[in-house]
């Protein structure tokens, strides 16, 4: 793997940061617009090229980290993910999920049968 | 449960701020003016986002001397009849009636940034708060070389159809020749996706010689795909000449002199040196050199005297590949930095710092209905104050499935930028 996160360490960063450690939702905007040269502005995308606007955070994130780990990277999405530490692929999820998501309900139901079908670990 | 990549970020619970976090300045009242120059892919991309993201809070207004701008992206398309060009001219309608950007269809002459005065060519003069200069290269132009018999082709538009022209009527067996000049260069792919679209309708066309004048060492962009398509797909028609050094362009002959020899062509390709235009040059902002520098966490230049004169898209030198992709990026930082300002808000904190990042992404046809594509992700370092490439990578193959992603990446890049 190319990557080596250290959760461990970075829980305790974060714990001894306080309760009042908070983000600034305009940098997650910033890091997650970069998305939009493929997925249009606010991730609502046309064509072939998934939208993501209004994913769930969770969803989006283990998508992408998914992508990130893939060592054998064949697809753009894949080596785009590489270019991003887990934190802002993170941010990035947790933007889309604010925005309002596309009006195609197929679109969600198909993502619902997804869920259904993955294993929990 | 153990901790895994996917949960520890879950558990700590990292929690949104409010966006009147304590320590933070309240925004200014009143609108600060913004003034863009060019509706391209990095101009439009400024604009847009400016008022998406800042509302009232700023006054937008985009100056560009053309109604439409035509994209170069996809524009090798064009030159073997697979788009019109009228498919890659985009107004600026959505961007006044979406988002309130003003707009103003003419010339800028002059800066005068202590004035904080732009003149025009035709209409009074526009002041600002703060100015984003999204205006696009400009050529050394090679001595003897004439634009009209020998297109560049490198800003779209006539120069697209002049050159789409020569190619349909050039007669079988004939002889092709680009000069590409030494990096940077906008679009590192371009010359030589264009290559091998030449090269596929040459090889159809019952076959010819595409002869590559490449001033650099060699292949600047997707060396593993496009010396493979050379030597697979065109082996027989692409001739790759590295290190050749354009001098003098008889465009009366039909002959380009370069420091390997001379080489006729039925059709010739003219791609010169570029730097940053005019406008850029004439007001001080490139300090004598070929691109003006920025600080790439605002893109604001990094010379004195030049404050909140923004510099977006090819004409800026951080480094960056120049391609509309990356000036659409770099759009994005930019416009950040500016409502930061406008708020008097830091732009230089470590939250933002750790996380100005830019992507680049590309898909190259090599013949009519196959692409390769190119990808990069770059991340504010701040030991060396610049962007650092963070991971780069192109297609292992060329592909139909790419050919037709294509299509969508350009759509979605063309509706971020001017829907």
């Amino acid at each position: 793997m190319k990557h080596r996160s250290k959760p461990l360490y970075l829980l305790i960063l974060l714990m001894l940061a306080g309760p009042g450690f908070a983000q600034d939702p305009t940098i997650d905007r910033m890091i997650a617009a970069q998305c939009a040269q493929c997925h249009s502005t606010d991730g609502h995308a046309t064509g072939d090229i998934d939208s993501i606007a209004g994913k769930e955070t969770r969803d989006l994130y283990d998508k992408l980290i998914d992508m990130k780990e893939e060592d054998r990277a064949e697809d753009i999405m894949e080596h785009q993910a590489w270019g991003y530490t887990d934190e802002q692929l993170y941010r990035i999820a947790r933007y889309y999920s604010t925005v309002a998501e596309d009006g195609d309900e197929d679109e969600e139901d198909e993502d619902e049968e997804d869920r259904e079908d993955e294993d929990d670990d | 449960m153990s901790i895994n990549r996917r949960n520890f970020i879950m558990a700590t619970g990292i929690a949104a701020a409010a966006s009147s976090a304590p320590g933070m300045l309240r925004a200014q009242t009143g609108s600060a003016r913004v003034v863009v120059v060019g509706g391209g892919f990095g101009g439009a991309t400024a604009a847009k986002y400016l008022k998406h993201w800042g509302g009232n809070k700023v006054e937008v207004t985009l100056i560009d001397p053309k109604t439409r701008h035509t994209s170069c992206v996809m524009s090798n398309l064009v030159l073997n009849n697979e788009l019109a060009l009228n498919d890659l001219r985009f107004g600026y309608g959505d961007l006044t009636s979406k988002y309130g950007v003003q707009i103003i269809k003419d010339t800028v002459s002059r800066i005068d940034p202590g004035g904080r005065v732009l003149t025009l060519k035709n209409q009074a003069p526009v002041n600002y708060d703060m100015l984003v200069l999204a205006a696009g290269i400009s050529f050394k132009k090679p001595k003897g070389w004439n634009a009209r018999k020998n297109p560049h082709a490198w800003i779209a538009g006539n120069q697209t159809n002049l050159l789409k022209k020569q190619l349909q009527a050039m007669p079988a067996g004939g002889t092709f020749v680009m000069t590409i000049p030494r990096s940077p260069y906008r679009c590192p792919p371009g010359p030589y996706e264009r290559a091998c679209l030449v090269a596929d309708m040459v090889k159809s066309n019952g076959g010819g010689r595409v002869v590559i004048l490449d001033a650099n060492d060699d292949i600047q962009a997707e060396k593993e795909t496009f010396s493979r398509a050379y030597s697979q797909l065109y082996g027989n028609i692409v001739e790759y000449y590295p290190g050749a050094e354009t001098g003098f362009v008889d465009s009366n002959a039909g002959v380009v002199e370069t420091s390997l020899g001379d080489f006729a062509g039925d059709v010739i390709n003219i791609i010169p040196t570029q730097r940053a235009g005019g406008l850029v040059r004439k007001a001080g902002l490139t300090d004598g050199g070929l691109w003006a520098p920025v600080d790439v966490t605002t893109y604001e230049s990094s010379l004195a005297g030049y404050e909140d004169i923004h510099i977006i898209g090819d004409a800026q030198g951080s480094g960056q590949p120049k391609s509309a992709h990356m000036a659409n990026a770099q759009a994005k930082i930019c416009a950040d930095a500016i409502l930061r300002k406008v708020a008097s808000q830091p732009t230089d904190h470590p939250e933002r710092l750790q996380n100005i990042t830019t992507n680049s992404a590309c898909y190259s046809p090599i013949t009519r209905n196959t692409a390769s594509w190119l990808t990069a992700v770059f991340q504010y370092d701040i030991d060396s104050n610049a962007m650092a490439l963070a991971h780069i990578a192109e297609a292992g193959e060329w592909t139909r499935d790419n050919y037709s992603e294509m299509f969508d990446w350009a759509n979605n890049l063309f509706g971020d930028t001017w829907g």
